[in-house]
């Protein structure tokens, strides 16, 4: 088969060093908060001119799939995601892991990470003409439902009151909107500072509000350790099999959500792994707590994250266009080293595409084992470490990786504010994470809502142009069903307990 | 006039290109001393992108060159503003440079308001490469060529949707001068990036788009057609593909990159950069490497950057001012 040649080709003791000293890099850089995978394939970028180009590639690859697995780990462990794409993470794995199954939660992320990997590799290699072409059918209209879609998530995210849970949200899009527009050249809220004309810097931005709070509240509690029992030692690998076996419903929807997504420009990672979460959450059965340590929580996170990977790369090779924000420096790599993009990519340089393909498919493999590992290792090592050092570390690599992706003390000012007004605001009961998400989609909803306007008008439909379109039409179903389905069940669960109550009499 | 000067310009580039591969002695000399380490060149876009790309061909010649790493920062955020407002903070020692687009910076302080800089304000010391713009239609649009195209357009005023990178940027400027020079009217729609622009128009939910040949190089711009290059001559790497004003449409807009440096850099650090800047562009290689990528590298030396600049400046105001109103 021709396949087992590419995978020969990928299995050169050359290329499995390489995929390991990616894998280990990206961990590394992807489980500090603050750094993110579109920095740390930046950052690996010069090392790959002297590489022959598909190993360049293999090694962009592996550091951006370890990267993106690295963040589940301060995600679960600390409650701070490592990077954008496991925002979703930290919502049922620092539960688990405060309940003793921090090890569990680990394994789960890995398993659920390596799936996700192969599913978007085989995605690439399977299907990537056709399925970048349906990426293409995504319009204005529909990435402004898109956004809204996701929006919705906010009603889930703050349970305890919808209303400050809205008003985070609100403030998250206000804040998207400082500096200059895109479709109107307006330059808002920048209080004459140059250093907003472009606008608040998305990473900085969410590691302040996810992230500091958690260092202030490490500091403001009294425990000399971060309290998490452990409820069994060792890796709990057959637990957390089993676990994403059951879960495997969720897992094959949040890969199939992590394909969707990755190949929509503009979206990426953190947006997949949020779209999935909410999904698993609306379809959720009632044994199935999301937010207190739900296991399929971090299935569906790290499940679809890891799968854009692949799947981001479906429009960047065949189309040119980057489908996740790190997909743009492995664009960069493959124009450097000449490379042809494109249907031609497949046709002429196929060998390129499957070696590359073979060399992913290793590296999410052999994630299994060093991701495993080395998580476990970190684990131990968080709980050992006194919060006296622990919280310095965090505060201090928190603020390095603020300062590092764009050398900028600004963004470090800003994560600090925002991080500092989240606390605050936190304790008065407004939750952080709808601010994220406000500052993810406001920006896709409101470019999608003018382009798809400017559109309707000139050619006289606007109507047609947000409401006629399939596609359209079914993400406002999916819309209307997040929105309406909770009454429903509670309603269904209200008439239950009303059929049950007579017996009691 | 204005066409004419960067035509001179060109000829006195090819020229220096030319002697350069002859007597190279002009620089050297002070290359010795710059750089003994390494140099950042902050880029306002992010990666990826042709800004991005285009400093990463210096990156690579720049360590074969001068032995030391050529950093690039991106620093995206509001089309390049972000950048552009903070590049006079920089030491002005030639280890911190910033990337300059030509003509974004004559038209974005004009077209948005509060961008925190101002034309004067930009300092570069060399013009390295320029990219023309193209304007391209999906692949499975009927119309076939530029005639059509206007007359699209000419039969349903402001309906025609044309996408474009951004408002006040230099696909906006194209849009414009094209509208002007055919003397008809269509919806410009912008987008946020130069990936997003052209994946609208694969996708058929714009009519048209300008967009850069960069895209269409190696093998891209599947699913899009290249109508006409917005070129003052037929690019090599596109031999069939007429030029807007050789189709009786007087117009062309390119987009030019420069090194720019702060303000405070003294005269003779000024020319030091330059001239090393000038050595990575003459390195074999790097011109037919970025020819393929799409760029048409084309070099102002430091002597002539002020003039070249002015032009660019006279060309575009205007344009800036009619694209505000």
């Amino acid at each position: 088969m021709a396949f087992m040649e590419y995978a020969l080709a990928a299995l050169s003791l050359h290329h499995l060093l390489v995929v390991t000293v990616g894998i280990v890099v990206g961990i590394a850089l992807g489980a500090m908060p603050g750094l993110s995978s579109t920095f740390a394939c930046a950052v690996m970028l010069p090392l790959t001119f002297t590489m022959p180009p598909v190993t360049a590639l293999i090694f962009l690859g592996s550091v951006y799939m370890a990267s993106t697995y690295g963040g589940s780990l301060s995600a679960i462990l600390l409650n701070t995601p490592g990077t954008p794409q496991s925002i979703a993470t930290t919502l049922d794995g620092f539960p688990m892991a405060k309940a003793g199954d921090g090890n569990l939660a680990l394994s789960l992320a890995c398993v659920a990470s390596v799936v996700g990997g192969l599913v978007g590799v085989l995605a690439l290699v399977a299907i990537a003409p056709p399925l970048a072409r349906m990426a293409l059918s995504f319009g204005p209209a529909e990435f402004f439902w898109l956004a809204i879609f996701g929006l919705t998530m906010i009603a889930s995210l703050s349970e305890a009151n919808l209303i400050k849970g809205l008003l985070s949200g609100l403030l998250g899009v206000l804040l998207s909107m400082v500096g200059i527009a895109v479709v109107s050249a307006d330059t808002r809220f920048t209080f004459d500072l140059p250093a907003l004309v472009g606008g608040v810097p998305i990473v900085p931005a969410t590691i302040g509000l996810l992230c500091v709070p958690v260092v202030i509240d490490m500091v403001a509690t009294k425990a000399q350790h971060m309290s998490m029992p452990l409820a069994r030692s060792g890796f709990r690998l057959r637990e957390a099999l089993a676990l994403c076996w059951r879960g495997r419903v969720n897992l094959g929807r949040s890969s199939l959500i992590g394909i969707f997504v990755g190949i929509l420009p503009a979206a990426g990672g953190a947006i997949a792994s949020l779209v999935a979460y909410t999904a698993a959450l609306r379809s959720a059965r009632p044994n199935e707590r999301y937010g207190e340590g739900e296991p399929n929580g971090i299935i569906a996170s790290e499940s679809a994250n890891n799968t854009t990977v692949g799947s981001g790369l479906v429009p960047t090779f065949v189309l040119g266009i980057p489908g996740t924000p790190p997909d743009a420096v492995i664009l960069a790599a493959m124009l450097i080293h000449g490379l042809q993009i494109g249907p031609a990519l497949f046709v002429q340089q196929g060998d390129i595409v499957f070696t590359f393909a073979a060399g992913m498919t290793i590296a999410s493999l052999l994630m299994l084992p060093i991701g495993l590992a080395i998580g476990q290792y970190i684990y131990a090592a968080i709980i050992r470490t006194p919060k006296t050092v622990l919280a310095p570390l965090i505060a201090l690599s928190t603020l390095l990786g603020g300062f590092a992706i764009q050398n900028s003390y600004v963004d470090v000012v800003v994560m600090l504010v925002l991080g500092i007004t989240a606390w605050i605001i936190g304790r008065l009961g407004f939750p952080a994470a709808p601010i994220v998400l406000g500052l993810l989609l406001g920006p896709i909803a409101e470019r999608g809502y003018s382009q798809a306007m400017m559109i309707g008008q000139a050619t006289g439909n606007v109507t047609g142009m947000f409401f006629g379109r399939p596609l359209s039409q079914l993400i406002i179903a999916c819309i209307v069903v997040a929105l309406v389905l909770p009454y429903v069940f509670k309603w269904l669960v209200a008439k239950e307990v009303r059929s049950h109550a007579p017996a009691k009499h | 006039m204005i066409r004419s000067a960067p035509a001179t310009a060109r000829i006195v580039a090819f020229a220096g290109a030319l002697a350069a591969a002859t007597f190279m002695s002009h620089a050297p000399a002070l290359a010795s001393e710059y750089p003994t380490r390494a140099v950042t060149l902050t880029v306002g876009f992010g990666p990826g992108g042709p800004s991005d790309i285009s400093a990463r061909f210096l990156q690579r010649y720049f360590k074969e060159v001068t032995g030391q790493d050529l950093i690039i920062q991106n620093l995206p955020g509001g089309g390049g503003a972000r950048s552009w407002s903070q590049m006079n903070q920089a030491a002005p020692d030639g280890y911190e440079l910033t990337l300059v687009s030509l003509p974004h910076v004559v038209l974005q302080p004009v077209a948005a308001s509060g961008v925190g800089y101002t034309f004067e304000d930009i300092n570069s010391v060399l013009i390295y490469t320029s990219v023309p713009q193209v304007l391209a239609v999906p692949a499975n649009s009927p119309i076939q060529t530029l005639e059509e195209f206007v007359a699209a357009a000419q039969a349903a005023p402001g309906a025609v949707t044309v996408g474009g990178t951004g408002v006040g940027g230099s696909n906006h400027s194209a849009w414009h001068l094209f509208n002007e020079a055919a003397g008809i009217n269509t919806a410009y729609i912008p987008f946020a990036d130069t990936a997003t622009n052209n994946a609208a128009l694969q996708g058929g939910h714009i009519a048209a788009a300008w967009t850069w040949t960069t895209q269409f190089a190696k093998g891209g711009g599947d699913g899009m057609r290249m109508l006409a290059v917005a070129a003052q001559e037929r690019l090599d790497l596109f031999p069939d593909l007429p030029t807007v004003m050789e189709l009786g449409i007087d117009m062309y807009d390119e987009a030019w990159w420069a090194i720019g440096v702060p303000e405070a850099m003294p005269e003779d650090v000024r020319r030091t950069v330059s001239a090393v800047f000038l050595e990575v562009m003459q390195e074999p290689g790097i011109a037919q490497d970025m020819i393929e990528a799409g760029y048409v590298p084309f070099v102002v030396e430091f002597d002539e950057v002020a003039r070249v600049k002015g032009e660019i400046r006279d060309k575009y105001l205007p344009v800036a001012q009619a694209l505000v109103e």
